[in-house]
């Protein structure tokens, strides 16, 4: 799913920016050199304490090389905001050395608290593009991706089965599709953690002929319908068992290629959000047995009453 | 609703049958009328187009056996299964007592199963009904296709509530009667505990 920031987050993202520049610039003007004798070591430990906490937060699942990225960039967003302090302090006070009060902004105790404040702020719209850490199924979908690069690049020729190369866009694309195709009333029960692994096989020759035209690379589609009759796909049960209550699965385009070796996909691709449909026939008899249990529910007061009583009021002649 | 007349001491009570177009409604008061003894039963009224499908509704009168001195009279209705006769099913399922909701087994009818239940909660609700209040029980019908569905996800699928439920064919009859004595039972036990509560 493509993460975007909102136009709300893009205004805040840019108000706290802004004040932030001209606070800065007000405090380091009118501060006193000794209002605050912190020494810089413990300065810098808390700005990365407060990135850190902060990112830890808004996304409690970051994965690690996010959460590098993501105190590299709120590091760099409040130096900007002192670059952008500097600067506006020149303007009110052109005698001003650009390097030294760049550096003060930078590292006074009170500009530089004003920043981190105002940084973290502005970076709060932006949390949305750090993706989140999934756990279970498809966090194994992608390492068995991984320690199986023949089936990322694999051939269509021959029967082979693929993995999920970006489970965790596609475990997001599929409940969003499915809640847009049709509401739930009843919400399906969350699936046990020892089913999240658990694959759907669904033949190619089922969802070839419903992939849109220009999806597919020429080349490939002409190959992938001719050798379509072996072929499956390996679906997550994860992404199927949402939807089973609607006695409609589907699948949107881009998270069905998903599926299959990279480079098969054409891009600029066309039509990605349409939806496929995984027939019934085909999935529900793979299903566990336990997925199709239904949860122990007490009967209406009417089968209560009527399992009191046996009686055939009519009988066939 | 059940009416019940003390003077003649009769009980009458109307039983819908209701489900998806072709699922097998009309099919299983066909069954019935015909193998029901003659004096217990009125003429089948069936307004249907020449392709069979049902235009209006199915009627069929029963008279079940006498109880506790009360004549029982059952009312039987079909509804048109094709989505554009809404308002003619809301129709029908007005004052209803009891319902068999039929569903085609079929792979490719399952999600019409799906749709013409949530159409009857929602006609029902249209009536300040429920099926939390009304007996009903669910027929899987067509079993003796070679493209059915297991029983299971039809279960998981409809019968959420768990309420009886049985595996027919009502062209040859299998358990067509079941499903009409089941749904017949509850609906008696229901007006009984509602005359016991004073509530009718």
């Amino acid at each position: 799913m493509r993460r975007q920031v909102s136009a709300t987050g893009v205004f805040t993202f840019f108000l706290a920016a802004g004040a932030g520049i001209l606070l800065t610039a007000k405090l380091h003007l009118t501060a006193t050199e000794d209002l605050l004798s912190i020494p810089l070591w413990i300065l810098w430990l808390a700005e990365a304490l407060a990135y850190l906490a902060a990112l830890l937060i808004w996304t409690p699942n970051i994965s690690r090389s996010f959460l590098v990225l993501g105190i590299a960039g709120i590091l760099l967003l409040r130096a900007s905001i002192a670059a952008g302090a500097a600067a506006v302090g020149l303007l009110i006070q052109p005698d001003l050395e650009i390097e030294t009060t760049f550096l003060e902004c930078l590292t006074e105790p009170l500009p530089r608290a004003c920043s981190v404040i105002f940084a973290l702020m502005a970076s709060y719209p932006l949390r949305v593009l750090f993706p989140h850490r999934i756990s279970g199924g498809t966090q194994k979908i992608q390492s068995r991706e991984q320690t199986s690069p023949e089936a990322a690049v694999g051939s269509p020729a021959g029967t082979f089965l693929f993995g999920a190369p970006q489970g965790r866009h596609v475990e997001k694309d599929a409940s969003a599709d499915a809640a847009s195709a049709q509401p739930a009333p009843e919400p399906a029960p969350p699936l046990p953690d020892h089913l999240r692994k658990v694959e759907i096989d669904v033949p190619f020759k089922v969802v070839f002929p419903q992939l849109p035209a220009g999806v597919l690379r020429s080349d490939i589609a002409e190959r992938a319908f001719q050798d379509s009759q072996e072929m499956q796909i390996r679906i997550p049960l994860n992404i199927i068992a949402p939807q089973l209550k609607e006695a409609l699965i589907q699948i949107s385009v881009a998270a069905l290629l998903s599926f299959l070796p990279k480079g098969w996909a054409e891009t600029p691709m066309s039509g990605a959000e349409e939806m496929i449909d995984l027939p019934l026939e085909v999935v529900i008899p793979q299903l566990p047995e336990e997925v199709l249990q239904l949860q122990p529910t007490s009967p209406p007061d009417w089968a209560q009453a009527a399992a009191d009583q046996e009686s055939i009021l009519f009988a066939r002649v | 609703m059940a009416s019940i007349n003390y003077a003649l001491k009769e009980v009458s009570c109307k039983i819908v049958y209701y489900g998806p177009g072709l699922c097998g409604k009309t099919s299983n008061l066909q069954y019935i009328h015909q193998h029901t003894i003659a004096d217990k039963k009125g003429n089948l009224v069936s307004l249907a187009t020449p392709g069979e499908r049902t235009l209006f509704f199915d009627f069929l009168p029963l008279e079940a056996a006498d109880i506790h001195g009360f004549r029982v009279k059952f009312q039987l209705y079909t509804v048109p299964g094709q989505v554009m006769y809404n308002s003619t099913r809301k129709l029908v399922l007005r004052g209803v007592d009891g319902v068999v909701f039929v569903c085609d087994s079929q792979w490719d009818k399952v999600r019409e199963d799906l749709e013409s239940f949530r159409n009857l909660q929602s006609n029902l609700a249209s009536y300040g009904y429920s099926l939390e209040t009304i007996p009903y029980v669910v027929q899987y019908n067509k079993r003796d296709l070679s493209n059915i569905c297991p029983v299971n996800y039809l279960e998981y699928v409809i019968n959420t509530r768990q309420v009886p439920g049985f595996e027919g064919c009502a062209l040859d009859g299998k358990n067509v009667f079941e499903s009409l004595n089941c749904v017949c039972g509850m609906v008696l036990a229901n007006l009984r505990s509602k005359q016991q509560e004073g509530s009718l």
